[in-house]
């Protein structure tokens, strides 16, 4: 009988302890996490407007809107091509630039930190930057442009020149940070393999692909997947860059989000918009964890 | 019984009861004198843009509204960008609260404020013969952009008519007058435009965010029309500034991404012949000491469009408001009955071009100096009208952007930004 008791004390101790440890968490994580996004499922079906003074259940009314809006379609699409050419982008590059970083040369220390100076510039200075670069009077390509076709079109002010300024700019911000994540990665490599490889025959091609691809893969799919949802929330460089323009044609969801929600305080709106994105977030997010799992 | 302070000092508990209860009556005394010394002289919270603290403060420092009220004003700077600011203030008012007793805004925060009745009437604080100041101009934008359903809420001390600035210099060497109509614009291109060299005859800031929108108001109304309605007026100011940009080699088609910054660098670098901007672009060709001559920066009445001489400009101005959550709210009515008294604001002028509007006690007392004449002159020109007001002005505002934009950088055709603009506008 007294075993019991003290085994009940025991488990009493145990489960105290354990609600101790856990509910700051869970209630941390309730209130940052789980409450935010439960409460943006219920306002996007609502006519929320901060002005207006609306405040109705609406149903799926924002879906349906939105899924027929024209800014939002645009909004959608380049958001989707934004997002997935980057990443491809900074994934190719973030390779090379580590396996560049990772080679035995004089002064590699110096590069190493000169190649972070990008990521570590703040993204809207990046923009505002660029806007200047390229500009069409002052901008530092004008005068190869003007050499080189005889008129300077201005890069920007077309639909797909601007476009792809944007995914180049966002690519040269991030890539070099990816660079030095693959940098770590490669460092993990043992040398014993290339060495093998190397009396097996193997040439530097067959070597990337037999051994350091496969080492890098679970790396390479963590970062993707990082990229991708870091990228979906990506608002300032948008912001600062081109305002969204030409036209509609560089606008992106959290760019429209903002709009929508706090220049317009349309919040039933903007959090339908905000569930889209959501969706698209945790669409990435299992794909990349079943990815993860079958490579690791 | 001893307390021991340290190793070396004592002090017994009648004497640490003594010296307590002394600094301690001490702190309430101080603290009730400096209550009372708040209670005396209240103080109320002006916000205003960040480049006008310092003449707001000069200005009400030297004519002496605390001398004469015993109200003290706290002047803050509120957020520069418009949308911050209605971020800021929703938030606030929301929360029964607002971090200024008197604001300083622009024309946006108010059709945005008004109808919802977030900001309180102030017919009340006026003289009888208050509007007999104000100018015909002066009048229909208070009208527009200050009164909601006959009742006045905010008072304008700051009014900038967008003015057409030319190379006289450049001109005066091809032998040519400024042009009086929109055909004459056209012709320029030719005259002046050089592409090998990046030179036009003339540019806009035109990137989204407020830029491109001036333009489009500025030319629907020269046509005739506004920028909400899509008729056949915005449709002939589209078509016009379409074939400035791609037919007629007169205006920048890299302005669409180019803001004021941008815009005006490019008039300093030799650039650009003429283009439309607004009253500050004075001070800063003359902050450009090595560049600027009067030649560079002249001021002539704009070109007319199909509407003619009653349109030929649009006005935007900054003007004072009490928000209805104002902490204040009586000190914030006599600071503003005293900045809008006829005496006060003709002497402010002298203070900033910010207190610049065309009252008549104001460009009488502004005479000839800075950019006053140029408000003179297109006063008297019975040039200016106002910009028009709609209901949720910034989304209308982006909604006209977006698709101007879009039909300019040849994404969608003419017709289809009409239609954007119409269906998108009839859901506001």
């Amino acid at each position: 009988m007294s075993n019991v008791i003290s085994l009940d004390k025991k488990n009493r101790n145990r489960i105290f302890l354990f609600l101790m440890l856990v509910i700051p968490v869970f209630i941390l994580r309730f209130m940052t996490a789980a409450y935010p996004i439960l409460n943006t499922v219920y306002l996007s079906l609502t006519d929320l407007h901060l002005i207006d003074g609306t405040h109705n259940f609406v149903g799926l009314k924002n879906y349906n809107i939105l899924l027929n809006h024209y800014n939002f379609q645009n909004a959608f699409t380049f958001t989707l091509f934004f997002v997935g050419s980057s990443t491809v982008l900074e994934i190719i590059l973030g390779l090379l630039i580590g396996l560049m970083l990772n080679a035995s040369f004089r002064g590699r220390y110096l590069a190493r930190t000169i190649n972070l100076i990008p990521w570590a510039i703040p993204t809207i200075v990046a923009a505002y930057a660029f806007r200047w670069i390229l500009d069409d009077q002052f901008g530092m390509f004008s005068p190869l442009i003007l050499q080189w076709m005889g008129e300077n079109p201005g890069i920007l002010n077309s639909a797909w020149g601007a476009k792809l300024s944007t995914i180049l700019v966002n690519v040269w911000k991030n890539a070099p940070f990816m660079g030095i994540i693959f940098l770590a990665g490669l460092q993990g490599v043992p040398d014993e393999l290339y060495e093998a490889a190397k009396v097996d025959g193997a040439n530097v091609w067959h070597r990337f692909w037999k051994i350091t691809l496969p080492f890098l893969t679970p790396l390479v799919i963590t970062m993707g997947m990082y990229l991708v949802v870091w990228q979906l929330a990506s608002f300032d460089l948008v912001y600062g860059f081109t305002s969204g323009g030409p036209g509609v044609a560089t606008n992106v969801l959290s760019f429209y989000i903002f709009q929508e929600g706090f220049l317009f305080f349309k919040f039933g709106y903007a959090s339908a918009v905000s569930m889209i994105l959501l969706f698209i977030v945790a669409l990435v997010g299992m794909i990349g964890i079943y990815l993860f799992r079958r490579y690791e | 019984m001893l307390f021991f302070v340290g190793s070396s000092t004592k002090i017994s508990r009648r004497k640490f009861i003594k010296t307590s209860s002394s600094v301690m009556a001490g702190s309430v005394l101080a603290f009730s004198c400096k209550s009372a010394h708040v209670a005396a002289r209240p103080v109320v919270k002006l916000g205003v843009t960040g480049y006008a603290v310092d003449a707001f403060r000069k200005a009400i420092d030297e004519l002496g509204f605390t001398r004469d009220t015993g109200i003290e004003v706290e002047i803050i700077q509120r957020p520069n960008a418009p949308s911050e600011l209605m971020t800021q203030m929703v938030g606030a008012i929301y929360a029964g609260t607002s971090p200024y007793d008197v604001l300083d805004f622009e024309d946006q925060i108010a059709s945005s404020f008004f109808p919802v009745g977030w900001f309180l009437p102030l017919d009340d604080l006026l003289a009888p013969d208050f509007w007999d100041d104000f100018t015909r101009p002066m009048l229909e934008m208070t009208e527009m952009w200050d009164r909601h359903d006959g009742i006045t809420y905010r008072i304008h001390h700051n009014f900038e008519p967008c003015y057409w600035w030319y190379r006289k210099d450049w001109f005066d060497q091809k032998g040519l007058q400024p042009p009086q109509t929109w055909q004459d614009v056209a012709q320029l291109g030719t005259v002046f435009t050089d592409r090998k060299k990046g030179i036009w005859a003339s540019e806009e800031g035109m990137i989204k965010g407020g830029f491109l929108w001036v333009y489009i108001t500025w030319m629907a109304k020269q046509a005739g029309g506004t920028p909400y309605q899509a008729d056949e007026k915005l449709g002939s100011a589209l078509e016009y500034i379409y074939n400035l940009m791609h037919r007629d080699q007169v205006l920048n088609p890299a302005c669409l991404q180019k803001n004021y910054d941008q815009q005006n660098s490019d008039y300093m670098a030799d650039r650009v012949a003429f283009m439309r901007q607004w009253p500050f672009f004075f001070d800063i060709t003359r902050q450009n000491k090595a560049w600027y001559s009067e030649e560079k920066v002249a001021c002539a009445l704009p070109p007319l469009g199909p509407a003619g001489k009653p349109c030929g400009t649009f006005a935007a101005g900054w003007g004072y408001g009490i928000p209805k959550t104002a902490q204040n709210v009586e000190a914030a009515r006599e600071l503003v009955k005293f900045l809008i008294n006829k005496e006060v604001a003709s002497k402010m002028v002298h203070y900033s071009t910010w207190f610049l509007n065309a009252r008549y006690s104001v460009l009488k007392e502004a005479g000839e100096s800075g950019s006053a004449k140029y408000l003179k002159m297109y006063t008297d020109a019975g040039i200016i009208t106002s910009h028009p007001n709609i209901p949720k002005f910034m989304e209308a505002l982006v909604i006209v952007e977006n698709a101007t934009s879009a039909f300019l950088s040849d994404q969608i055709k003419f017709e289809k930004a009409l239609q954007l603009i119409r269906e998108q506008i009839a859901l506001l």
